[in-house]
């Protein structure tokens, strides 16, 4: 990792060899503050979906503001494994555990940290509880209940004999219910919030058929949160709510949180100048990812940006008139969206008031598996 | 934690998702390339930003018919491959920050280092460089033919920037440069063949008017996979960056004589209806700037959607993939599949052969 890139706290940003994967530390701690107040004093807790960033410094960070569940949530058993080994103690993995490599895997990590599962299958939930007891660990496990098509998870009406599988099963706790709304593909938010208003119903739903069948449901987990994290975080029943890009944003989020603010970026250098009206940089998508949509140029106006290609980003004024760009110039991009940003990153340089402060690891990135 | 796979180990007992690399595939596209190179003329400059490898680096030059050298997008991937021992490099970008510009000394002094210009600025500020630390970088002129992208846009200009190079202290004009996809999806023969004739007689014309200046003009780095063909007939050709076809993507199989050497493999893990089913391959594992991937060898099963968290499958009858059910994706970008990855497990007949490292992945500087 000693690459001539890295460059030190202290450091002033607009130094950085770029591409470079810039944090705003009061934009970010205030982004934190504002969501987690929201959840002081309400039963719903906030539980940071660490996928969005993949890196530890931040998420114990998040943990420390109050409004936070006492952990995180990962997509993989590798990105688990990676929050763990970084001190993290309680996490929730939201991608069902299928095959004996795996399970093996999730029953070793139950020793060292409080893991929580998913499940919506009952051979995986038999697979999983032979193994957890073999191994003389206890697992929590959450039924997964499908409130979007798009989405794993079981019929509403199939989660209470799931529940009671789980609840019988030696080596598993049946803890709860489980569910995530589907993706930002409405650009209105109001019908955003209304889908997931339904979701969120169907959730609570879910729960009150288990608990008429005699079980405690003692978590129930809503996901896929930052652009209406209110919405599930005033329902009553929801115990806690996972968010993922409300610390940092990104394109794909901002409509959506005019009371939040972009704080992860990628500074970029214009390398020419071929047209008047265009200037191209080093940031293509292998810098900021292009799987969700183009960057935002930040600050001046009149600038549209484009990721086309994989190693070079275009940047056009918006009316054809003459750039002042040149080459050597900063620009600051704004990822489409954060999570495939930190995604192409080895670390992520937080800086405040324009200085590095500390140089983050995205300890979890291509943790896939 | 993740078992590291090792050789010998059944492919179907993976931890997935995985990116498997079929070497039998590799290879036979390696060979294509460098069999129709071998008797001369035209030249391979394998381009390193598709694999990030320089174990298949080494693969595409030893195969014959290729420069000892190869192609890079950034500097820090060019350190990545003169560290592997490759003696020359050519960044085929433009290359402006003073600490970039810095390294890009240091390397020209262990290896033949060139890069490529589109204006006077990028000249001025790599001879400043260059000068400095007493070292000698290549430099050639990059022509747009219609990306719209780097690249000279008159000949006239191109003319004007050999000269400005030929003369700046601390470096050696070296020649032209292009890059162009196809203009139309899927060409036939015919048209690759009069797209491609097209855009490299742009660079040809470029270079015979340095040339009418009494400037040598040495190296015509030109061409994609899908010309490496036509090169052999546009006369003043002398290299062809080819990076694709060892690793092939979807929009490319109108090269029929390459095969897909690069798959995800995931797991199916929920089957929430009686046509849908889940898996883990979630979008930063593949990358889809250009749509959903493929599914590879499955009728009537093809991919809906694919998020942060997975792979959503959907079928035409009834889904024949069940909970614990490999699948396999095909990529429509592979450049960007494999940079999502810090290791390639190379397989052959259902079995682990090699781990690739991905040495250069993420060096997006």
């Amino acid at each position: 990792m000693e690459r001539p890139i890295l460059k030190p706290p202290g450091s002033p940003v607009e130094e950085l060899d770029t591409p470079a994967l810039v944090i705003d530390l009061d934009a970010m701690e205030r982004n934190v503050e504002r969501v987690h107040s929201f959840f002081r004093n309400r039963a719903a807790k906030l539980r940071p979906a660490a996928h969005s960033h993949k890196t530890p410094a931040i998420a114990h960070r998040q943990l420390a503001v109050e409004g936070a569940a006492s952990g995180v949530a990962a997509v993989s058993l590798g990105e688990a494994e990676a929050f763990a080994q970084a001190g993290v103690g309680d996490i929730l993995v939201t991608t069902q555990i299928v095959g004996a490599s795996k399970v093996a895997r999730a029953c070793a990590l139950a020793r060292s940290i409080a893991l929580t599962l998913v499940a919506d299958d009952l051979d995986s939930v038999r697979a999983l509880s032979a193994a957890a007891s073999g191994a003389g660990v206890a697992i929590d496990v959450l039924v997964d209940a499908q409130t979007h098509p798009d989405r794993a998870g079981l019929r509403l009406g199939d989660a209470p004999a799931l529940a009671r599988a789980v609840d019988a099963a030696s080596g598993l706790r049946f803890a709860g219910v489980f569910t995530a709304g589907g993706p930002l593909s409405e650009r209105d938010t109001a019908a955003l919030r209304a889908r997931d208003a339904q979701a969120v119903g169907a959730l609570l739903e879910a729960r009150r058929a288990i608990e008429a069948a005699g079980l405690t449901v003692r978590v129930a987990s809503y996901g896929n949160s930052t652009h209406d994290y209110d919405v599930p975080g005033s329902a009553e029943g929801i115990t806690e709510v996972r968010s993922g890009a409300y610390p940092l944003l990104d394109a794909a989020h901002a409509p959506h949180c005019p009371h939040l603010e972009p704080a992860a970026m990628v500074l970029a250098t214009v390398n020419g100048r071929p047209e008047p009206g265009r200037a191209v940089t080093d940031c293509g998508q292998k810098a900021i990812g292009r799987d969700a949509g183009q960057p935002v140029v930040l600050g001046d106006g009149g600038l549209v940006a484009a990721a086309n290609s994989a190693e070079h980003g275009l940047i056009d004024s918006a009316d054809g008139a003459e750039l002042e760009l040149a080459a050597g110039d900063h620009v600051w991009l704004l990822p489409p969206d954060v999570s495939t940003a930190f995604s192409l990153h080895d670390v992520a340089y937080a800086a405040r008031g324009g200085v590095v402060e500390a140089v983050w690891r995205v300890e979890a990135r291509g943790a896939f598996a | 934690m993740r078992r590291t796979p090792v050789p010998g180990d059944r492919v179907e007992e993976l931890d997935t998702p995985v990116l498997l690399l079929d070497l039998d595939a590799l290879e036979h596209n390696i060979g294509v390339v460098a069999r129709r190179y071998r008797d001369g003329g035209v030249q391979l400059r394998p381009h390193v930003k598709n694999h990030k490898s320089p174990q298949i680096a080494w693969m595409q030059v030893n195969a014959g018919g290729a420069v000892c050298g190869v192609c890079a997008a950034k500097v820090s991937e060019a350190e990545a491959f003169v560290e592997a021992g490759f003696p020359n490099v050519l960044i085929a970008n433009q290359v402006v920050a003073p600490d970039k510009i810095r390294r890009l000394a240091s390397l020209a002094k262990r290896a033949d280092v060139m890069v490529t210009v589109d204006e006077e600025e990028q000249v001025r500020r790599l001879s400043e460089g260059a000068a400095a630390t007493g070292a000698s970088i290549g430099v050639l002129v990059e022509v747009d033919t219609m990306m719209r992208r780097g690249g000279v846009r008159a000949v006239e200009q191109g003319v004007a920037l050999a000269k400005r190079i030929a003369s700046a202290p601390g470096l050696t004009f070296r020649g032209v440069q292009s890059h162009q996809t196809p203009e139309t999806p899927a060409p036939s023969r015919e048209e690759r063949f009069a797209q491609g004739a097209r855009f490299m007689g742009m660079v040809i014309e470029v270079k015979r008017a340095i040339e009418a200046e009494g400037l040598p003009v040495e190296i015509v780095s030109t061409g994609e996979s899908w010309t490496y063909d036509v090169a052999q007939s546009v006369e003043g050709v002398t290299e062809i960056e080819g990076g694709t076809y060892a690793i092939m993507e979807i929009p490319y199989a109108f090269m029929s004589e390459f095969r897909f050497a690069a798959r995800v493999m995931g797991t199916v893990v929920s089957r929430p209806s009686e046509r849908t089913a889940i898996g883990d391959v979630s979008v930063e594992a593949i990358g889809a700037p250009n749509g959903p991937p493929n599914v590879d060898g499955l009728d009537g099963v093809r991919v809906r959607a694919i998020t942060a968290e997975a792979t959503v499958l959907e079928s035409d009858g009834p889904m024949p993939l069940r909970v614990g059910d490999r699948y396999f994706l095909l990529t429509h970008q592979q450049d960007v599949t494999m940079n999502r990855w810090d290791a390639y497990v190379g397989v052959r007949d259902g079995r682990v052969e090699a781990v690739f490292e991905a040495t250069a992945r993420g060096r997006c500087n």
